[in-house]
């Protein structure tokens, strides 16, 4: 019998809340979720935005994002930024919530 | 690091009961019947008992041809698209400026392209499925996939609990294997959602960092 040794990198849920990791934030505006995080070192800062319309959603994490200008909805869209510290924003018509967290 | 479970002991004998059942059948299969499954995708193998149930094929045709067509509608008006990871969606990277906002000429274009797109290019019809008995079978599949393929995956909530979820916290089985902040590499990902796709009305994506 053979056995797969798929890998999951995983950081600890305690390394998430220590280091100000979840940080939820309320619309600045209209559509609009943003804020600002300090990581740890190996992990890197992570933008989420939930797409409950069918208008677009850009999801911003530091020196990456990406834009779903699609009429789908029900997306929970995730990027991983470049960096353990800088912004993370959720913007667009079709957004409806955004937080930010650290991740790997 | 999480270590994956898996138990086949005695997955083989039922595996060949399954594909003899199917051709003694002799019938052409529908959405809804169950097939045996391609057993690899990219770098993943399945646990020789998972059977792919037919919606998971119908799925991946449908979010292939969706993407293919947008990406090529987008393409006419000078925009780059590419295929998300997970949800069979398309978009674009990196068209926000350093404030996370879409610049207003570079949004014109975009609105322009994507009313066009979203009409000549529907959405395939899973899109539209609401959190419903058979949404939930969907999921309880979907979560059943990802553990044939060998990764650990908690426990789904019951039926009554998950059809009265809001649909921006409905539970998602990729969304729970990394509510903690853990990752896979995303071509594996890629590879995984590939062999199992979701259905909806939940969607976990990433955006391709590493890959178009």
């Amino acid at each position: 019998m053979r056995k797969l040794s798929h890998k999951i990198y995983a950081v600890s849920a305690a390394v998430l809340l220590g280091v100000g990791g979840l940080a939820v934030a309320g619309p600045a505006a209209a559509a609009n979720f943003n804020g600002s995080l300090s990581c740890p070192a190996s992990t890197v800062v992570k933008s989420s935005g939930y797409k409950g319309g069918t208008g677009s959603i850009t999801v911003s994490a530091p020196g990456r994002s990406y834009t779903d200008s699609t009429s789908s909805t029900g997306f929970s869209i995730t990027v991983k930024g470049a960096s353990s510290t800088g912004s993370w924003s959720v913007s667009g018509s079709g957004a409806t919530s955004g937080y930010g967290s650290c991740g790997i | 690091m999480i270590r994956h479970r898996l138990g086949r002991g005695s997955a083989k004998p039922v595996l060949l009961l399954v594909v003899g059942l199917v051709a003694l059948s002799g019938c052409a299969a529908s959405p809804d019947d169950s097939v045996p499954a391609p057993s690899r995708h990219g770098e993943l193998e399945a646990a020789p008992g998972w059977v792919e149930p037919g919606w998971m094929t119908q799925v991946r045709q449908d979010d292939e041809q969706y993407q293919t067509a947008s990406i090529a509608c987008y393409a006419e008006y000078g925009l780059t698209a590419v295929k998300s990871i997970g949800g069979g969606s398309v978009g674009f990277l990196d068209l926000a400026d350093e404030t996370g906002q879409v610049p207003p000429a570079v949004e014109a274009v975009l609105d322009e392209a994507s009313a066009d797109c979203n009409e000549r290019v529907p959405l395939p019809e899973h899109h539209a499925s609401t959190a419903d008995d058979a949404a939930y079978a969907r999921m309880i599949d979907l979560r059943e996939c990802i553990v044939a393929y060998g990764y650990d995956v908690p426990e789904a909530p019951s039926a009554a609990t998950w059809k009265d979820s809001s649909l921006s916290n409905i539970w998602n089985p990729y969304s729970a294997m990394f509510a903690d902040g853990s990752s896979l590499p995303q071509a594996e990902l890629r590879s995984l959602m590939a062999a199992c796709p979701q259905s909806g009305p939940g969607y976990y994506v990433e955006a391709p960092i590493d890959e178009g």
